[in-house]
């Protein structure tokens, strides 16, 4: 058993693509999944979509899911880690046009503390994820290496080094 | 500023909870996804295997009429594994017919009226045989258009409060007005509904887990 029981219990089920075990899978996950994603792409809407193409790669990847619910949630943030690149990339190569938001329509990108956005954008995309996935997706050294693909201590090492750097750049707004 | 200063400073400015709307819509795509999934069947596996095995032997070794019978078949329909089975040969040939066979099962379902759900879940099986095809545009184009047919049918489809709206005038302003707010600008329309599946091929495996986005 991990350290997410429930998790566990439904790695079978989703393995057999029951809807249930995807709904509570999702119930269990999604927010923390949005908040990464959200952390990463400063917009809520492309946030929910990242978070929706993982859950539709799990249904289509599920009979090949093994270990147990700390695996599956690593797999679903691993996920959702490539489909914020893919849109960060997508991004890059076609810049949106700017438009002027009417005055009472809430601005999408509405991450009211703008130095910290500006802050975690200097950062790379490996130390943002790291300290995103620390902070705001609450994982363990261990998960994030599962996630990025590295080992505990690596992760550790980074990690310091990637706070370090943001608080320096908070630091120096 | 202290660690847990900047832990908290983050966990402020970045964590949200998924709205009950979306969560609902979202898993109602992903049921569908289960739903129109072929290996999501249970117990099927094996005769729907068989089923094309046959369907496979038949398309080389007969004339083409089963073929031609299968031709217009959609997921669900008895002559289905027919024409995925002459699709494959037909593949080898032409790489862009397994799009276009998706956008065309598509296009028939919405014809058929087939419950949207379904038609979402196919629409983004589609999008994954598209997303395959890149250099094609015009396969990109027509799978834009068929998910803003969706999404239009979707939004038509709502229901609606009697005490909220009375005539069918009213009706009809509201449905454009939640149009308008739904899909604003250059937006593609069904993008909240679903998402194009880019290719990953920059995406490393490693270790116990299986690469997302493999299956």
């Amino acid at each position: 058993m991990s350290e997410y029981p429930e998790l566990d219990e439904q790695v079978d089920g989703v393995r057999r693509r029951s809807e249930a075990a995807f709904a509570t899978v999702y119930r269990l996950t999604a927010d923390d999944l949005l908040s990464y994603a959200y952390g990463m792409l400063h917009d809520r809407t492309a946030a929910e979509d990242a978070v929706q193409q993982a859950f539709l790669e799990l249904a289509r990847a599920a009979p090949t899911i093994r270990g147990d619910g700390r695996t599956l949630r690593a797999w679903l943030f691993r996920s959702v880690r490539y489909n914020c690149l893919d849109e960060l990339r997508r991004r890059r190569r076609r810049p949106e046009t700017p438009t002027d938001p009417l005055p009472d329509e809430p601005v999408d990108d509405d991450v009211a503390d703008v130095d910290l956005r500006r802050a975690l954008d200097r950062l790379t995309e490996r130390q943002r994820t790291m300290v995103l996935l620390r902070h705001v997706g609450g994982l363990s050294g261990e998960e994030i290496a599962r996630v990025v693909g590295s080992n505990r201590v690596a992760v550790y090492a980074a990690l310091a080094r990637a706070e370090r750097r943001l608080r320096h750049l908070l630091e120096a707004t | 500023m202290r660690r847990d200063e900047l832990a908290e400073r983050l966990r402020r400015a970045y964590r949200v909870e998924m709205d009950p709307d979306t969560a609902a819509r979202q898993l109602s795509v992903v049921s569908a996804r289960l739903g129109t999934s072929q290996a999501s069947r249970p117990g099927g596996g094996r005769f729907r295997r068989r089923v094309a095995a046959l369907a496979t032997a038949l398309a080389v070794t007969l004339p083409g009429g089963l073929a031609l019978a299968a031709e217009g078949t959609v997921p669900g329909d008895v002559l289905y594994p027919v024409k995925l089975a002459t699709e494959r040969v037909r593949s080898i040939f032409d790489a862009a017919v397994t799009a276009e066979h998706r956008l065309e099962e598509v296009e028939t379902m919405l014809e058929r009226g087939v419950p949207l759900d379904r038609v979402v879940g196919h629409l983004d099986v589609a999008r994954d045989a598209v997303a395959d095809m890149a250099e094609r545009e015009e396969l990109q184009d027509r799978l834009e258009r068929l998910a803003k047919r969706i999404r239009d049918r979707m939004i038509a489809d709502r229901p609606f409060g009697d005490d909220e709206e009375g005539p069918v005038n009213g009706r009809r302003d509201r449905q454009v007005d939640d149009r308008e707010d739904v899909a604003p600008g250059d937006t593609p329309p069904a993008d909240d509904v679903t998402r194009p599946h880019d290719r990953r091929s920059d995406r490393l495996g490693d270790g116990e887990m299986d690469r997302p986005g493999d299956g």
